[in-house]
């Protein structure tokens, strides 16, 4: 089902810029991978996930932060049923976790796209010109950073320098570091993203 | 293998460096971030490919190194051990490379050209970028693989950890560090002997140290630079660091945006143990010692200790009152060591050549080298290393070449979003903490951002508030709120609707943010908006009273207008626009609607220079309500 509007900022609050980005009809408002079964237990192999990723703690509160961390590298975000687990597991409470997860600006609970696009807003970059990068990004995917597109193929993220200073402005797309773009190099390196999707 | 006491470390030692011919040829390739964005991935590849299809393993090594720190012109590929520097290599240029090798000549293209003369330089150390540094941090970069145990062993690695544990007293180390004038590099110059020594002398039996790699500054990487690169060499200062405070556990805290410095700085102590030189007994010493990475998750306010710690705990990064400070406080109510990595790194240099080496290097008040990242509008960008005290323009013209496109200097913001800027008048400001305080700037991590002509100094004074805003953790209501309402107000202002009381109003909130925070970054945020109007005053003016942007950088003071006697008609214009905002003929003069124009400016970069009809116009001149 399609949606008109802008969605809902997801949990995330704060975190998405408020930047003139023109019309985003197509946006993820919460995500819609399913985990648990309808009694409220994960499902098997999420299950499995979790309890691979708790092996390598301790089960200490000190270890939250690499828990999340490890839990988002599993799952590209951080999931609810996952967290209410964890929450259990570790006995602390889901909101202590929140608490910890909402603080630092690496955790998302978006799903992500197919393509995840990191774009540096260091002073660097913004000194080249990486507020018309991200335009340029926002008005090809339809999406503003911390949203992903319904349809999943983009996910848009910023970051305060990821210390590739020397080649500002810096588009770091699935990992792969895009360096002195311009808006023009940006609509180029979307269209390819979106034709690599295609069959 | 585990060496047991420092004799079988010698011992290593002799054998790598027996086994090395010196006369072999090494070619090395920079990987770290900067170089792999440009592609030196394949570029190392396609050198190896020649190699072994000119079946010259035996007579060459390829090495993948660490930064070089000429970022703008990687990947860089340096030739040993003559040191032929080829840079912006691409992998097609690997045949040549390979084939003058066996002819023992350089490839003349990819040698660096003189900006001034207009000759080729071949060799490192005669380029003006390193010409006029002293690399003893950044130095071994390029010489060694970063995670490579033995390739640092080969270049004096744990030397220094030996000598202390063969000959000094904790006492000693202290009192050598502090005698040569070690500071910390985090950004405040807190002298490192001192700290060591309070923690040292702090009750409790368990200690730890913490290396700092937070570096949350945007446009500061020679953290990342130093443990991508040269990862022992931050082990071997911690280790020294622990066996004078007392400390057996250690954490490196690392940003998670620095996924490069995480794997080496991991599989550095993880091959530090193999080898006894980390963990229980250190070199069959009586000495304990294990370090453990600790991954940041992007809160710039982790850079500050107190806030360090409580990530280090799990828990939100927020900052608390010091006292107590952690070398009597600090994770788990542990006395805890903190140092920035550029500190821990000084630290082996210092023990292998004494106090007084290090005091020769650097100004009265601050020895020793700094790294600096030096970006934004330059010509070299790049991580320069020079004596403490280097001035300014050494800097900004003699190293890194100065200001692209023949523009002119305006400022350098120095210290980050703590610190302030530099006026192009005091360029010959020397580099060390109390010179540059005296400015209105501070050290901080040691970015540097040049800024030229192009760039509005309002905008970056509301840039490093809108930073600063969004890092605040809250605690404080007036950094909570205070830096809030100092960004409304410059919005305000680079919208064009700045009010003639907006600079008191500015002022007022700044003086209550810096009295009324807890921590460094809510003492600090002001400084950006404070430097700039000292320095820039009348550009807030222009802004408020005339509603124009005299850099023509604020969106809503300055249009896009196409010349129609330059335009010849091209057209490149029309088909980039992403709004479909220009109509013309081919070969016909074109226009912009102004009313669908997004200000985005891909109009000017696609406009062909030799037309440059595309020109940036104040707002003012052309008449809107």
């Amino acid at each position: 089902m399609e949606k008109e509007g802008v969605a809902p900022a997801p949990i995330v609050a704060g975190r998405g810029e408020a930047t003139a980005g023109h019309a985003s009809p197509l946006v993820l408002d919460a995500p819609t991978e399913m985990l648990s079964s309808p009694d409220g237990n994960l499902l098997g192999p999420v299950a499995n996930k979790l309890a691979r990723i708790l092996l390598k703690y301790h089960k200490r509160k000190e270890d939250i932060i690499s828990l999340l961390q490890d839990i988002q590298d599993e799952f590209g975000y951080l999931p609810r049923d996952v967290l209410r687990h964890l929450s259990k597991e570790i006995r602390v409470p889901e909101h202590e976790i929140y608490g910890v997860a909402t603080f630092y600006s690496q955790f998302t609970f978006n799903e992500p796209g197919q393509h995840r696009l990191r774009i540096c807003l260091g002073t660097a970059c913004h000194v080249r010109g990486a507020v018309g990068v991200m335009e340029e990004v926002q008005r090809g995917t339809g999406i503003k950073p911390g949203q992903t597109s319904l349809d999943k193929q983009f996910s848009l993220e910023t970051v305060m320098c990821v210390g590739a200073c020397a080649l500002g402005p810096v588009v770091v797309a699935d990992g792969t570091y895009h360096g002195t773009m311009t808006p023009a190099k940006a609509r180029k390196l979307i269209q390819d993203l979106r034709e690599e999707g295609r069959p | 293998m585990r060496l047991n006491s420092t004799g079988e470390l010698e011992a290593m030692r002799r054998s790598i460096l027996g086994r090395r011919d010196p006369h072999r040829t090494h070619v090395t390739v920079c990987s770290s971030t900067g170089c792999l964005a440009s592609g030196s991935e394949k570029v190392t590849e396609a050198i190896q490919r020649e190699v072994q299809a000119r079946g010259l393993e035996e007579e060459v090594e390829v090495m993948s190194t660490g930064c070089h720190g000429f970022c703008e012109h990687g990947p860089v590929v340096i030739v040993r051990p003559d040191s032929t520097f080829y840079h912006s290599v691409r992998p097609g240029d690997a045949p040549r490379i390979v084939d003058m090798l066996a002819q023992g000549q350089a490839v003349e293209d990819l040698l660096y050209q003189d900006p001034g003369t207009g000759g080729r330089i071949k060799h490192e150390g005669e380029l003006p970028f390193y010409a006029l540094q002293t690399r003893t941090i950044l130095g071994n970069n390029g010489l060694l693989v970063p995670t490579s145990i033995e390739d640092y062993i080969g270049l004096e690695g744990f030397s220094a950890i030996a000598k202390v544990l063969d000959s000094m007293a904790p006492e000693q180390v202290i009192e050598t560090i502090t005698r040569s004038g070690l500071r910390g590099r985090g950004g405040a110059g807190f002298p490192t002997g001192a700290k060591w020594e309070t923690t040292r002398k702090s009750p409790g039996e368990t200690k730890y140290i913490v290396c700092n790699g937070d570096e949350g500054d945007p446009g500061a990487y020679m953290n990342r630079s130093v443990l991508e690169g040269n990862p022992y060499s931050v082990l071997e200062g911690m280790l020294i660091g622990a066996y004078a405070i007392g400390a057996r556990e250690g954490f490196v805290y690392v940003r998670a945006e620095y996924p490069l410095a995480v794997r080496n700085i991991t599989f550095a102590i993880r091959r530090a143990r193999e080898l006894g030189l980390l963990g229980r007994r250190v070199l069959g010493t009586r000495f304990d010692f294990d370090v453990r990475v600790v991954k940041g998750a992007g809160a710039f306010v982790c850079g500050e200790e107190t806030a360090l710690m409580a990530s280090i705990e799990g828990k939100r990064g927020m900052p608390r009152p010091r006292p107590p400070y952690p070398a009597e406080s600090g994770i788990w109510g542990r006395p805890t060591n903190i140092n920035n990595v550029e500190t821990w790194a000084n630290v082996p240099h210092i023990i292998r050549r004494g106090a007084e080496w290090y005091q020769g290097i650097g100004s009265a008040s601050s020895k020793g080298t700094k790294v600096f990242s030096l970006v934004g509008k330059i010509n070299n960008t790049g991580l320069v290393e020079v004596p403490m005290g280097t001035t300014l323009r050494t800097i900004v013209y003699d190293i890194g070449g100065g200001i692209p496109g023949g523009k002119t200097l305006k400022a350098v913001q120095c210290g980050g979003p703590s610190g302030g800027c530099i006026p192009a008048q005091h360029v010959d400001v020397p580099m060390d903490y109390e010179g540059l305080r005296a400015y209105g700037a501070m050290m901080g991590s040691g970015g540097l951002i040049v800024m030229d002509e192009g760039t509005c100094m309002v905008d970056m004074a509301r840039y490093f508030l809108a930073f600063t805003q969004g890092e605040s953790c809250g605690k404080c209501v007036p950094c909570r709120i205070g830096t809030r309402r100092m960004l409304e107000i410059l919005e305000r202002i680079t919208m064009g609707k700045g009010m003639s009381e907006d600079i008191a109003s500015l002022e007022g909130l700044a003086a209550t943010i810096r009295d009324g925070s807890l921590c460094g970054l809510g003492q600090t945020a002001p400084n950006p908006v404070l430097t700039t109007l000292r320095y820039f005053r009348a550009e807030y003016d222009a802004h408020i009273n005339e509603r124009r942007c005299p850099a023509k950088v604020c969106k809503a003071l300055f249009h896009f207008e196409i010349d129609e006697v330059s335009c010849i008609g091209c057209g490149a214009c029309k088909a980039k626009c992403p709004v479909g905002a220009i109509e013309g003929q081919a070969k016909g003069p074109h226009r912009i609607d102004q009313a669908k124009c997004v200000r985005c400016g891909v109009c000017q970069q696609t406009c062909p220079p030799k037309a440059s009809a595309v020109v940036r116009k104040d707002n003012s001149r052309r008449e809107t309500p």
